[in-house]
């Protein structure tokens, strides 16, 4: 018995030592999960913010003190800038440790080391050059230069925290994983920065031109995707006191163009070889707005500035609050992201700033001619063989197992891939390391800005990715600029196709000059707003700017509510971040019901139709989470979209070369057409449908579909809150750490906006009020703490979704506002 | 009682060297009480159910800092075993183990004497 039992026991041992050790298949080593002490439900323990804390920073020149508000922001006091950021990493890495690990393996590609099937994004990430870009730009970076010595400091103070941990207060992301922090290196925050571009300013327009054309011609396809918009409310102030319509009729499909076919494959593979990057459905994504009112306009006699960056909503989220002060140097409140030394987005004493996705085109494709098909070493240019960078990259697994290999070639403009034969290199501003420091530098300086004045000349040599910043400061001026690098490309100028590589004659010849960019400070109409729109119109310049312009349905809004009062309070500009009108239904609805009141007088109109028509008429065309009508709207859009575009289906439902569905610019050009060949579903052979048959069936087609989904029109199914709630998803999509179907006054490009569904919404919102005293607030759909076992974890979200706002603290923290104070001492110090 | 009583003990020993060390307390005690305690105290399951208990302990001591259950359910339906399988998961782990790492080193002993 005794040798059975001893062989039972060792082989129970042994086994439960290895699972306790070791991954087994999906699951982490159990031994530090479980562990009820030091393990997840650490996390709990962790949770807690004690109300003292202490920590040790190497390098530090003095004693930082800070405080957490009872919104767990911390103020920092700091003896230097540099101290300033030692104690910002510290804070940072206390709070949101897991995320800046998350976001550099983002973008240096190595996500499939904590998960395989990321693998896909990790090649994406390797391929588009952005590790390649951040660690050149770091190299350039000048040792002991400004820039440089706030990312070491940074540096320090996350590597502190991490040094001093306690072994419960590792995120219990880690613990899932089985895996421990890696070291913060200064270089990190340069590929956190390159993923704020992918983010931000991976657009290639030519792929929705190039593949549309295959299918219906060039003319019509360079329409469909105007690099004008028809509906101008420019970003730069044209002179005009409304939106300038110029809805000219679009030229009808034409036959394929076969003599781009193979273009538009080799694009459309480039463009999803390089990161699937389209410009589709553009008005859907990477929305954000900004705005300013002068003092004129203003109640209280003061400039007010509104800030409202719209990205994909995560928890925890993008953005962290914090407020940095060093006496006599900076004093400086706001948003800053997790991994950057500076506030982002926010304020000082003086000047208060924010942004909006400028949507510039900054990248560009080349055709390239290399030596060898299959392993190229040389690529040809102006005649002459010119050697490639080449890199061999391994991707890996979770335990350094090797997942795949990969080959990546440089040529001068950046990265190059190999499509189905063809060679496409790619040169992308965002990869560009002139001025590598400017990245860093800009938001610091912009910190201590003390004017509208002094902050534009603060952003001056700012690159990438191209931001429309929006300002106001205490002696009341507003101002705005499209800030950037915007390319010069030679010929007609135009970004919108691919240029031959083996000539330095198609690379850009250089950049927009500084005055040439949209930009402007106290215009006579008293108020500045950004939303994405096309920045100039193209009446006032004509240059080639970008082609990716969402429709400027925010702009309209803003600007028109804007222009109506001239008594702006921070109240009124509060609730207007989230008004849940649209212009979007204003333009579309009245064609909807003006197709059913047209077919009813000519004895068309069927009884659905009217019923369809008379349920549309009741919508206010607001937003709000229990309206049972704007669902219809949305649908009968879709249903629209669907019948008109039928030209863009390739015949061969397999075929990669499929154009993204164009916006809703060329469908308000559609709208003045009524006979257009566009209007004619191609399936319906023998009938010829016109722009009202088209719009009657697809509110019909609308209504009926919804009617068999959620039964009667007026039950609670309908409701858009229920349509179209917020989704906030945890960074690795845990469902019990994310937070779903919250109800917010939001839909498809109001002011407060709900785009993909639902994951894509206002990421913060800034208010302030410059003057002698200054008045801030804020607010963001998350909380400070990483930690989801944390009341800071996502406690602001109730707030956000109801159009709150807080009171920031901007000076001290008085003490029954104070939850916790933290004490960083220089290493040595006791 | 004295059994009780040594259970009790063994239970804080193994509560203390998981908090100092982490779980790998859990093997090395079940096998040092393997070592140290005679067949006829049955060293394996005191050794298990002092590894649970202990572990019982450290979970109520998390737990009196904040949201222990809700990490339990989290961590749980992550795991795709509910709160009650994630509680038992960390209860059974330290009990096998330390009741086979007992009887491992018990047997062993038991063959040389």
């Amino acid at each position: 018995m005794r040798p059975i039992r001893l062989t039972c026991s060792a082989i129970l041992a042994f086994a439960l030592c290895w699972v306790g050790a070791r991954r087994s298949g999906p699951l982490p080593p159990l031994g530090p999960l479980l562990d009820p002490a030091n393990g997840a439900v650490g996390a709990a323990r962790a949770a807690r913010i004690p109300p003292r804390m202490k920590g040790i920073v190497p390098g530090l020149a003095g004693a930082v003190t800070i405080t957490y508000d009872d919104r767990a922001v911390p103020h920092v006091v700091a003896g230097s800038p540099e101290d300033a950021y030692r104690a910002l990493g510290w804070v940072v890495a206390r709070d949101r440790l897991f995320q800046l690990e998350l976001q550099t393996r983002a973008a240096a590609g190595t996500l499939s080391e904590l998960n395989p099937q990321l693998l896909r994004l990790d090649t994406v990430a390797r391929r588009i050059g952005l590790g390649w870009a951040a660690e050149r730009k770091f190299a350039l970076l000048k040792e002991g230069g400004p820039e440089r010595r706030s990312l070491d400091a940074y540096a320090d103070g996350v590597n502190a925290y991490v040094a001093q941990m306690q072994p419960w207060e590792l995120p219990i992301e880690y613990r899932l994983l089985g895996r421990l922090p890696m070291r913060w290196e200064p270089k990190h925050t340069m590929y956190l920065l390159s993923r704020m571009n992918q983010t931000l300013s991976f657009q290639v327009p030519e792929y929705s031109v190039v593949l549309a054309g295959a299918l219906v011609g060039r003319a019509a396809a360079e329409q469909l995707y105007a690099a004008e918009a028809p509906i101008q409310e420019p970003i730069q102030p044209n002179g005009q006191k409304a939106t300038r319509f110029d809805l000219r009729k679009l030229p009808p499909p034409g036959a394929p163009d076969t003599a781009i076919l193979s273009a538009a494959g080799t694009v459309a593979l480039a463009a999803s070889a390089v990161g699937g990057a389209t410009a589709g459905d553009p008005e859907w994504r990477e929305a954000s707005n900004n705005w300013a009112v002068s003092p004129r306009r203003t109640k209280h006699g003061y400039a007010i500035l509104s800030g409202d960056p719209h990205l994909d909503l995560s928890l925890p989220s993008i953005w962290y609050e914090a407020h940095l002060t060093v006496k006599g140097e900076l004093d400086a409140y706001g948003f800053t992201f997790a991994g950057t030394p500076s506030i982002v987005l926010g304020f000082n004493r003086d000047v208060a700033w924010s942004a909006t996705n400028t949507g510039a085109d900054v990248l560009d494709l080349y055709r390239e001619t290399v030596d060898d098909g299959r392993h190229p070493t040389k690529y040809k240019l102006d005649g002459a063989w010119v050697p490639l960078e080449v890199h061999e990259e391994v991707y890996r697994g979770p335990g350094g197992r090797r997942l795949q290999l990969d080959t990546l070639y440089f040529t001068h403009r950046g990265p190059m891939r190999s499509l189905r034969g063809a060679w496409v290199s790619m040169r992308w501003t965002a990869l560009d390391t002139t001025n590598a420091a400017a990245s860093i530098a800009v938001f610091q300086r912009a910190q201590r800005a003390t004017s509208v004045a002094t902050l534009m000349t603060a952003m001056e040599g700012y690159v990438a990715p191209a931001q429309n910043f929006i300002m106001a400061d205490r002696a009341g001026s507003i101002g705005i600029r499209s800030t950037g690098r915007y390319p010069i490309r030679p010929g007609n100028g135009s970004g919108i196709e691919v240029r031959d590589g083996s000539t330095r004659a198609s690379d850009w010849t250089g950049y927009w000059p500084l005055d040439q960019y949209p930009q402007s400070v106290n215009p006579a109409q008293g108020f500045l707003a950004s939303a994405n729109q096309q920045p100039i119109d193209p009446k006032v310049n004509k240059r080639y700017l970008g082609a990716s312009w969402p429709a400027p349905f925010r702009a309209m809004r803003i600007n028109q509510r804007l222009r109506a009062d001239s008594a702006w309070t921070p109240d009124a500009i509060r609730r207007m971040q989230v008004d849940s009108g649209s212009a979007r239904a204003d333009l579309f609805v009245p064609e909807f019901l003006g197709a059913a009141e047209r077919l009813a007088k000519g004895g068309h109109g069927a009884p659905e139709l009217t019923h369809a028509a008379a349920l549309l008429a009741e919508w206010s065309r607001s937003y709000t989470p229990g309206d049972k009508r704007a669902v219809l709207f949305e649908s009968a859009m879709e249903f629209l979209s669907r019948g008109v575009w039928d030209e863009l289906i390739p015949a061969d439902s397999l075929s990669p070369l499929r154009p993204p569905v164009p916006g809703a610019m060329a469908l308000a050009r559609l709208m003045r057409d009524p006979a257009s060949p566009w209007w004619d579903d191609k399936r319906t052979p023998g009938v010829v449908e016109s722009r009202d048959d088209m719009l009657a069936a697809a509110l019909v087609g609308a209504l009926n579909d919804l009617t068999k989904k959620y039964g009667d029109e007026n039950g609670e199914a309908w409701q858009w809150g229920r349509r179209g709630p917020i989704e906030i998803n945890h960074l690795l999509r845990l469902a019990p750490f994310g937070e779903h179907g919250v109800q917010a006054r939001s839909g498809p490009e109001t002011i407060a906006p709900r785009a993909a569904n639902g994951t894509h919404s206002s990421s913060e919102r800034l208010l302030v009020e410059t003057g002698p005293e200054l008045h801030a607030w804020t607010t963001y759909p998350g909380g400070q703490s990483g930690n989801p076992f944390s009341r800071y974890y996502k406690n602001r979200v109730p707030q956000w979704a109801s159009g709150g706002l807080d009171s920031a603290l901007f000076g001290a923290v008085p003490p029954n506002r104070t939850i916790a104070t933290l004490t960083l001492v220089p290493a040595g110090s006791r | 009682m004295k059994a009780l009583l040594g259970i009790l003990m063994l239970s804080a020993a193994f509560a203390v060297g998981t908090y100092t060390v982490g779980w790998w307390a859990v093997p090395v005690l079940g096998a040092a009480w393997g070592l140290a305690a005679t067949p006829d105290r049955r060293p394996a399951r005191v050794a298990g159910l002092s590894a649970a208990l202990g572990w019982c302990a450290l979970f109520a001591l998390t737990a009196s800092y904040g949201s222990a259950m809700e990490v339990a359910t989290a961590v749980g339906t992550i795991m795709k075993a509910g709160t009650a399988g994630f509680l038992a998961l960390m209860l059974l782990f330290p009990l096998a183990l330390a009741a086979s790492a007992a009887g491992v080193t018990s047997a062993l002993r038991g063959a040389s004497t």
